[in-house]
C-alpha cells in the first residue's frame, strides 16, 4: 500500500498559515481570527471546535475569500491549495478555484438555495463546460443526487427548493458544492439545523462522498461528539485562537490545554441523564479586549501572572499534538 | 399556473362586481338624478315622467339589477351635457392617450429605475450610490402637480424645447410622461437597490459564489432574478399613483386622456359620465393589476400555490 492519507507526512493539499483576519477600519479594527495555521492532506478530516462566537465560520469564510465587505475585513497570513497562496490570487482567478479546488457547505444550507430556480438548474450550472452536452449535463446531475441519497432523482430536478423537505435542501446543497469534484470541502456546521437521525445521516452522506473521491475535509462544529464520530484530527478554537490540536484520540483522551478540558467536561456522560450540563464558567472575552494574554485566562482554572501578560506560544510535542498554554495539564492526568 | 389564473379572475370578478355596487349607492346618495337632468322649469308631470323613464320608482335593487345588466352591455347612460353621448363612447374615445401615457411612464420607470438600481447596489456606499439615494428621495417626495408645473416651465417656457401641452406627436409626451414617471423612477430605484443588495448579500448568492460560478452569472442571474420580485410586487401599487397622477398631470398638460375627462365631468358635475370613468379606471386597474400577479407568479413558483 502507498502511503496512508491519514499519515501526517502526506503532503497537505491545504496549508495555512499564520490566518488572521480584523474586522473594521484600521484605527478601531478588531482582530477576529488571530494567527490561525493548520493543514489538511488529502482523505484526512480535520474537526474545527469552539464555542458560538470564536471564530470559526470567520475563518473558514476568510479561506474561500467570502467574507462580506460589508464589514471591511482585512485579512492576512497565508492559505495555500496545491501550492498556489489564495488570499493572493486576483478576484478573477476564484471562481476557478471555488467548487473545484475548495468548496464548502455554509452554515445555513437551508436558505442556500436560490427560491426562484429549479434543483436541476442549480445543479446543472455547476456541472457545465466546453464540451459537455445538455443531456450529458442532465445525467451527471442525476448521477450526483444519487451519491448524496436524493430518492426519484429525476422528478426532483424539475422542484422547487421550497418543494423539498430541510434534510433534502441539505443533501442538495451538498451535491452543488462538491460537483465538480473538489480537492477540500469546508462543512460549516452543517447539521445543527437538522434532528438527531438525520444529522447521522447526513454526515455518513458526507463520510461516502469523501470516500469515493478522496477530498480532504474541515469540518466545523461546537459538538465534539461529532468530531469524535467523523474526524481524524482537531483543533481547538479559542476567542479567535488555536489553543490545541493534534489526532483526535489522543486530544480527546488526555487534553492538555484547559480550555480543551473544560469543553470535554461539559459534554452529557453517555450512561446517565444529568437535568443541567456542566458549562464553562465566564463567557467567551469580547473581540480585541484582550491582546496579549492568553484569552482563556480569565475563566482557567491554573491561569497565574504570567498568563495575563503574554500570549502562549504553540509548543509540537513528538505525536504532533500541540497545545498553547504556559502549564499545560499533565500528559495521561485523565479524569 | 392555469388554475392560478383562473382563481385570480374570479376574484378580479368578484371585487367588480363589489366596485359597481359601490359606484351605483353612490350615485342614489349624491342627490336626485332627476333634479340634475331637468332644467329648473320642469314641471312635476316633467318630473314624474323623467323618474318612470329612469326607472327611478322602481325598489333599490332592481334598479341595481338593471344599471348591472345594462353596464354588462356596455352600457352605462348617457351625459347630462348638452350632446346626451353614450358616456361609455367618451370613455372610450379618451381611453388611448391614456394608455399611451400609462405605457410610456411605465417603460421609462423600469428602463431608468432598474439600472440606476443595480448601479447604486454594486457599488454600494461609493458617491455614485450616494447621489443615486439622493435623486431617489427627492423624486420621491416631489408633489405631482408642482413638478409638472416646473418641468414646463423649464423646458417649454425658458427653454422652449418641448410644448406645453397637445396630443399626437411624440414630443407631446415627454413632459408628461416625464411628470408621470418621476415619483415611480425614485421607486423603483429604491426598490430595486435595497433588493439586490438584500440578494447580493444573501445565502443562495454566497452559495452561487461558492460553487465557483463566474460574477456574471452570479450578479446577473442568482441576484438579479431575486431583486426583481419586490419591484414586480409595487407595479401594482404603482398603477394605483398613476392613476391618480393621470388626472393631475392630463389636466396640466392638455392630454386627452381620461384623467382629464374625469376632471371635467367633475366640473360640469355630469354624475353618468363620471360614473363611467370611475368603473373603467377601476377595471384597468384590476386588470394591470392581474398582469402583475400572473407575471409574479411566472417568476416566483412559491406565488403560485
Ligand atoms: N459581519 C460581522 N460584523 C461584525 N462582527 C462579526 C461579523 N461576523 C462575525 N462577527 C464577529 O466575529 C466573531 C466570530 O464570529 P463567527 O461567526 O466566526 O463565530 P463562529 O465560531 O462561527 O460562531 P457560531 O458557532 O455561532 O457559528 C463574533 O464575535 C462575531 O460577533
Ligand atoms: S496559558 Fe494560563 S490561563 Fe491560559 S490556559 Fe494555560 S494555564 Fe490557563
Ligand atoms: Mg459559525
Amino acid at each position: 500500500m502507498t502511503a496512508s492519507p491519514r499519515s501526517p507526512q502526506a503532503t497537505p493539499v491545504l496549508q495555512v498559515d499564520g490566518l488572521s483576519v480584523d474586522f473594521g477600519r484600521a484605527d478601531d479594527a478588531v482582530r477576529i481570527v488571530d494567527e490561525v495555521s493548520f493543514s489538511l492532506a488529502a482523505g484526512e478530516t480535520l474537526g474545527l471546535v469552539g464555542e458560538s462566537g470564536c471564530g470559526k465560520s470567520t475563518t473558514v469564510l476568510a479561506l474561500l475569500r467570502l467574507l462580506p465587505p460589508r464589514v471591511s475585513a482585512r485579512v492576512s497570513g497565508t492559505v495555500k491549495l496545491n501550492g498556489d497562496d489564495l488570499l493572493r490570487l486576483p478576484e478573477k482567478a476564484l471562481p476557478a478555484v471555488r467548487g473545484r479546488g475548495i468548496t464548502m457547505i455554509p452554515q445555513n444550507p437551508m436558505t442556500s438555495l436560490n427560491p426562484l430556480f429549479t434543483i436541476g438548474r442549480q445543479l446543472e450550472e455547476c456541472l457545465d463546460g466546453p464540451g459537455v452536452s445538455p443531456a450529458r449535463r442532465r445525467e451527471l446531475a442525476i448521477e450526483q443526487l444519487r451519491a448524496v441519497g436524493i430518492s426519484e432523482p429525476e422528478r426532483r430536478l424539475n422542484q422547487f427548493p421550497h418543494e423539498l423537505s430541510g434534510g433534502m435542501r441539505q443533501r442538495v446543497v451538498g451535491a452543488c458544492v462538491t460537483a465538480r469534484s473538489p480537492r477540500v470541502l469546508i462543512a460549516d456546521e452543517p447539521t445543527t439545523a437538522l434532528d438527531a437521525t438525520v444529522q447521522v445521516q447526513y454526515l455518513d452522506m458526507l463520510k461516502s462522498l469523501q470516500a469515493r473521491s478522496g477530498m480532504a475535509m474541515l469540518f466545523v462544529t461546537h459538538d465534539i461528539g461529532v468530531v469524535a464520530r467523523i474526524c481524524d484530527r482537531i483543533a481547538v478554537m479559542y476567542a479567535g485562537r488555536i489553543v490545541e490540536s493534534g489526532k483526535v484520540d489522543t486530544v480527546l483522551r488526555s487534553p492538555r490545554h484547559w480550555y480543551t478540558r473544560a469543553l470535554i467536561d461539559s459534554l452529557p456522560p453517555l450512561d446517565r441523564q444529568l437535568d443541567r450540563l456542566p458549562t464553562i464558567a465566564g463567557t467567551l472575552p469580547r473581540p480585541g479586549t484582550i491582546t496579549e494574554a492568553c484569552r482563556f485566562a480569565p475563566r482557567c482554572p491554573a491561569a497565574h501572572d504570567k498568563c495575563r501578560t503574554d500570549i502562549p506560544p504553540a509548543v509540537t510535542d513528538t505525536d504532533g499534538h500541540v497545545v498553547a498554554c504556559w502549564t499545560p495539564r499533565e500528559q495521561g492526568s485523565g479524569q | 399556473m392555469l388554475k392560478y389564473m383562473l382563481r385570480r379572475c374570479v376574484e378580479m370578478a368578484g371585487a367588480m362586481l363589489v366596485m359597481s355596487l359601490l359606484v351605483f349607492m353612490l350615485g342614489r346618495a349624491l342627490g336626485d338624478p332627476v333634479s340634475l337632468l331637468l332644467s329648473d322649469y320642469a314641471t312635476a308631470e316633467d318630473r314624474a315622467l323623467l323618474t318612470q323613464e329612469l326607472g327611478l320608482d322602481k325598489p333599490l335593487a332592481v334598479q341595481y339589477l338593471t344599471f348591472l345588466s345594462k353596464a354588462l352591455r356596455g352600457d352605462l347612460g348617457r351625459s347630462i351635457s348638452a350632446d346626451r353621448q353614450p358616456v361609455v363612447d367618451s370613455v372610450m374615445r379618451r381611453l388611448p392617450a391614456s394608455l399611451q401615457l400609462a405605457a410610456a411612464a411605465l417603460l421609462v420607470s423600469l428602463l431608468v429605475g432598474i439600472p440606476l438600481g443595480i448601479l447604486a447596489a454594486l457599488r454600494y456606499d461609493s458617491w455614485i450610490d450616494h447621489l443615486v439615494r439622493g435623486i431617489a428621495l427627492v423624486g420621491q417626495s416631489v408633489p405631482v402637480f408642482w413638478l409638472g408645473i416646473v418641468l414646463m416651465f423649464i423646458f417649454s417656457v425658458l427653454l422652449g424645447w418641448l410644448p406645453t401641452s397637445g396630443y399626437g406627436q411624440l414630443r407631446n409626451i415627454v413632459l408628461p410622461a416625464a411628470t408621470m414617471s418621476l415619483f415611480s423612477i425614485a421607486a423603483v430605484t429604491r426598490l430595486t437597490r435595497n433588493s439586490m443588495r438584500e440578494a447580493l448579500d444573501s445565502d443562495y448568492v454566497r452559495l452561487a459564489r461558492i460553487k465557483g460560478l463566474a460574477e456574471s452569472r452570479v450578479i446577473w442571474q442568482h441576484a438579479l432574478s431575486n431583486s426583481l420580485v419586490p419591484v414586480l410586487t409595487f407595479m401594482g401599487t404603482f398603477f394605483a399613483t398613476m392613476i391618480t397622477g393621470a388626472v393631475v398631470i392630463e389636466t396640466v398638460f392638455g392630454w386627452p386622456g381620461i384623467g382629464r375627462l374625469a376632471f371635467e365631468a367633475i366640473l360640469a358635475r355630469d354624475f353618468p359620465l363620471m360614473q363611467a370613468v370611475v368603473l373603467v379606471m377601476t377595471a384597468l386597474f384590476m386588470s394591470a393589476n392581474l398582469a402583475v400577479d400572473v407575471l409574479q407568479a411566472w417568476l416566483d413558483p412559491r406565488v403560485r400555490l
